[in-house]
């Protein structure tokens, strides 16, 4: 019985990504998920589509975080969360550096970007200095280096993430110049499949 | 270089021999932890908890207190953003609640924070996500009227309004927890997480400012944080990590206490 049934279409069971454009944390998520081969479905939408089921129950309908995940039964949103989330799924081991130096060598570095660096990015001439400043500082810490602790991190990650945002906008001279940076960049663009996400298909 | 931490281990009265550690007594494994931050300062007080529950002996040095000629360019030499708490270990220094936190985490004797499970993992740093963006702003301006701006100035009167402004815009986030925690032992699960660990710090800051009403009228909140004050470090010493964080008058003071773990 039921050998010739009729099977039920295979319903497609891929965690569902709902990204933003032009937010950095939204390249971040699937940069991650690229290099760590989780699948999932990815799609752009506005802002108001992102409440997940956790921020709607406890009334917390404007935060206004992304990127968003749906898996299942189960949803949630903003960059971090999102991050964690795919960072432990699927089967490759995840990125977290073991040594304990190493993964404050990682915190600090997600740490400069997010507090000291991405709040300038908001085209204001006084802060060209600052960019720049903050810039060199990275730039040495990458000499003779692939990766910015060493090994492959969520550093990594995350400030690919903004460099790609920044080319997407055609302001890639911010960093350009600096040459260790750039190569650092070079490396990852081969190394992060999702980095070459292209923008026109992403607005198409 | 200057040696920052030696001065401010001077200035705070402990001489290189009352130091732990320095004498060759380790307890543990572990170097000896060295931290310089502020009472007020909500990353401070995270360290010190992670410290705390991990059973890692931490020697505190205030920026207040034990404030030294030109501390803001020593720190610059440590630290080139000027990002703060700092802290040492042996020939390591790293900076910024972040990557402190993290360190001691993974350094010290008990689990790790985070859970396994990727669905937990998610809700607590969704949790995290929410006490660093949406709490953090609001209680900085109010110890920065009740404490800080004291530090500089004895006779500041703190403008209530900015107080009370930041008080009624935390009760949303508030509210929201004291819902998540009904039923709950913990933030996001019956273990404790990242997520109890930033917002102990949070709710801390907020009940010595004289916020209280804001745990007071929320059932589930006033139970968790009880519970909080009186928990025994997770790495199976018996100390209470919420002990260990600056009192009310302490953080009037500017001074911080030092991670003591008596009982190995």
């Amino acid at each position: 019985m039921g050998l010739f049934k009729k099977s039920k279409p295979k319903v497609d069971e891929k965690p569902k990504l709902t990204c933003k454009l032009d937010d950095s944390g939204s390249y971040k998520c699937i940069f991650l998920a690229s290099y760590r081969k989780v699948p999932i479905n990815i799609e752009w939408a506005e802002p108001s589509e992102f409440d997940d089921k956790l921020s709607e129950s406890l009334n917390f309908s404007n935060l206004m975080r992304f990127p968003h995940i749906k898996d299942g039964e189960f949803t949630i949103c903003g960059e971090n969360p999102v991050l964690t989330y795919l960072n432990i799924k699927g089967g490759t081991p995840t990125i977290h550096p073991r040594k304990a130096r190493v993964l404050a060598m990682q915190e600090y570095w997600i740490q400069v970007l997010t507090r000291n660096f991405t709040p300038l990015l908001n085209n204001d001439s006084k802060n060209k200095e600052k960019i720049s400043s903050i810039l060199n500082y990275f730039d040495s810490n990458l000499s003779n280096k692939n990766y910015i602790v060493g090994e492959l991190s969520l550093a990594d990650i995350h400030w690919a993430a903004v460099f790609k945002l920044l080319e997407d906008e055609g302001r890639e001279e911010i960093f350009n110049s600096f040459t260790n940076i750039t190569n650092w960049l070079e490396n990852l663009k081969i190394e992060i499949p999702g980095y070459e996400i292209n923008k026109e298909e992403i607005v198409a | 270089m200057t040696d920052l931490y030696n001065l401010m281990a001077e200035k705070s009265g402990k001489s290189d021999e009352a130091r732990y550690g320095l004498s060759g007594d380790l307890k543990k494994t572990q170097y000896v932890l060295e931290l310089i931050g502020s009472p007020a300062d909500a990353d401070t007080l995270k360290c010190i908890i992670t410290a705390a529950e991990q059973g890692m002996e931490m020697n505190c040095y205030s920026m207040i207190t034990n404030e030294v000629d030109n501390m803001d360019e020593s720190i610059s030499e440590l630290s080139p953003l000027s990002i703060t708490p700092c802290l040492k270990e042996a020939d390591f220094y790293t900076n910024g609640g972040d990557a402190i936190t993290a360190f001691i985490d993974a350094r010290g004797l008990g689990y790790a924070l985070t859970p396994k499970n990727a669905t937990l993992a998610a809700m607590q740093n969704y949790w995290v996500e929410i006490a660093k963006s949406n709490i953090a702003p609001h209680v900085m301006l109010i110890v920065d009227e009740i404490f800080i701006k004291k530090y500089k100035d004895p006779t500041y009167s703190p403008d209530m309004q900015v107080v009370n402004a930041s008080c009624d815009d935390l009760n949303v986030f508030f509210d929201a927890l004291d819902q998540q925690l009904e039923g709950n032992k913990y933030i996001v699960c019956d273990k404790y997480t990242w997520a109890d660990l930033h917002w102990t710090a949070y709710v801390h800051l907020c009940e010595i400012a004289g916020c209280n009403s804001l745990i007071e009228e929320r059932k589930n909140l006033k139970k968790w944080f009880n519970r909080i004050k009186v928990k025994k470090s997770q790495c199976g010493q018996d100390e209470v990590a919420y002990e260990m964080l600056p009192s009310a008058e302490e953080t009037q003071q500017g001074s911080l206490k030092s991670v003591v773990i008596s009982n190995y």
